[in-house]
């Protein structure tokens, strides 16, 4: 039978024991806690945005400079710290490189826009971006992504019936880009009915997607086969894109359902 | 502070105030609703605007004013084709909201007039006349519905995008002689003077005008 004074050592040593063990993970997660606020800095470069479309052939992306007079800034006994410079993160959304990743260095820490250039080949690829500020501590501070493209559209104009809007397309033509697709583009309005004819040559090659404008990504109401009838749900700029082939495309607006 | 002092003080500040808003000359600001008494193809029910005007020594009056005269919605039906509403609630809009309705026309009127002004004891009159140049703006489907851009040409003014017409205006100032006023006045737009001997004429291009005015530049209203 253990003794009394043993019994004190053994709930002593527990207890010795329990303490160096929430010692060590305190300073653990004090540690990943120092780690992570260097990883997600406070000050970070915001209202990032890329334009959507707006060029054939660029995306212009802009944000807002880090706020480095914050008061948890300050309060780190950080405000001395300086921003070095800027990295601007492009990564692939959609097309068949869809995930890979450019990286910009070096942008000059007094501006707050770059151009993306030379998509000419690349139109109608969705693109997000991310601006990475990097200070004089070695801290990265990392915007919030916001998506862009280039694209160039034609504009269609409607007719109530397919006779009053008539389009002939090429993607072979010198517009179009490196995988064969070229764009239209119409302001649609919501709740209403419209339905996208597409003529084209060779028919088993071609095809004809809608796509929302923000997203470059087929619309909920996304339409599978030329003729169809789609509801749009949404108020908006639509974009018809053609691929493969040649051919002419009309759409036509039937009104509220 | 004696409180003497204090009323003293501000007496003559007021009293100055209103010596200054007494001079003959002087720059004023005025914001402005129009009422309609009649809808027409120029104004609509209400409009919105303001006034920058100048009175001269003698009572000699330039204005300029800017009016937003209304927002027109439009509709099709496949059976009649394109409409314009009557107002927004008439619009078979399927659910969507006003700001999601892409299909309208607004109507703006820039005018330039001149006139004279006058005191009758407290009251200021005034009457001026000029010309209005009313002007219809489309939304952006005209870009995209050439249909809808053509029937809200056709009902808007003159089967077009602008209109210049003659207008007169009188009105009522009080106080005459303070930096703020309230002014209250009839304005009307003679649009097409061939339509003068229609009934319904005047009611049709009248606005009854009511404003808040500010003297900018230190003259007084008559």
């Amino acid at each position: 039978m253990m003794s009394r004074n043993a019994q004190r050592r053994n709930a002593c040593n527990r207890g010795i024991g329990t303490l160096v063990i929430l010692i060590v993970l305190s300073l653990a997660l004090a540690g990943c806690d120092t780690a992570l606020a260097a990883l997600t800095d406070s000050a970070r470069p915001t209202d990032v945005s890329a334009t959507d479309g707006e060029y054939e052939t660029q995306v212009e992306i802009t944000w807002t400079a880090p706020d480095l007079s914050s008061e948890e800034d300050e309060k780190e006994g950080s405000s001395d710290r300086q921003l070095l410079r800027y990295e601007l993160e492009r990564q692939t959304m959609t097309g068949p490189l869809i995930g890979q990743t450019h990286l910009v260095y070096d942008i000059d820490a007094g501006t707050t826009e770059y151009v993306d250039q030379g998509l000419q080949l690349n139109q109608g690829i969705l693109y997000e971006y991310r601006v990475r500020a990097v200070f004089s501590d070695e801290t990265q501070g990392v915007s919030r992504p916001d998506t862009g493209y280039a694209i160039t559209a034609g504009d269609i104009q409607l007719g109530s019936s397919l006779g009053r809007s008539e389009y002939v397309y090429n993607t072979a033509a010198a517009h179009a880009t490196a995988d064969s697709k070229v764009w239209f583009t119409f302001l649609a309005q919501q709740g209403w009915r419209y339905q996208v004819q597409a003529e084209t040559s060779p028919a088993e090659t071609t095809g004809v997607r809608l796509l929302s404008e923000k997203e470059l990504e087929p619309a909920p109401e996304n339409i599978s086969e030329a003729g169809s009838i789609f509801t749009a749900e949404r108020s908006g700029l639509h974009y018809v894109e053609l691929h493969g082939g040649s051919g002419t495309v009309s759409v036509r607006y039937l009104g509220a359902e | 502070m004696d409180r003497r002092l204090v009323l003293i003080g501000a007496l003559t500040v007021v009293t100055a105030l209103g010596a200054a808003a007494q001079t003959a000359g002087g720059l004023f600001l005025a914001g402005e609703v129009g009422i309609g008494i009649e809808t027409d193809d120029l104004v609509d029910g209400s409009a919105l605007g303001g006034s920058l005007g100048y009175r001269f020594p003698g009572g000699l009056l330039l204005v300029g004013s800017y009016l937003f005269a209304g927002t027109d919605f439009y509709y099709f039906e496949a059976d009649s084709g394109w409409q314009q509403a009557p107002s927004w609630s008439e619009v078979p809009s399927g659910g969507s909201r006003r700001g999601d309705w892409i299909f309208y026309r607004q109507r703006h009127v820039v005018g330039m007039s001149a006139g004279l002004s006058g005191r009758v004891g407290p009251v200021g009159v005034f009457g001026t006349g000029g010309l209005m140049l009313n002007v219809v703006s489309l939304s952006d489907a005209e870009d995209y519905y050439p249909e809808f851009t053509e029937a809200a040409e056709e009902s808007s003014i003159a089967g077009g995008r602008t209109l210049t017409t003659t207008t007169v205006r009188a009105g009522l100032v009080y106080p005459a002689r303070g930096s703020f006023a309230g002014t209250l006045s009839w304005m009307v737009n003679f649009d097409r003077i061939a339509d003068a001997a229609t009934p319904s004429y005047f009611q049709r291009n009248s606005l009854v005008v009511i404003g808040v005015s500010i003297q900018a530049g230190g003259g007084g209203r008559g």
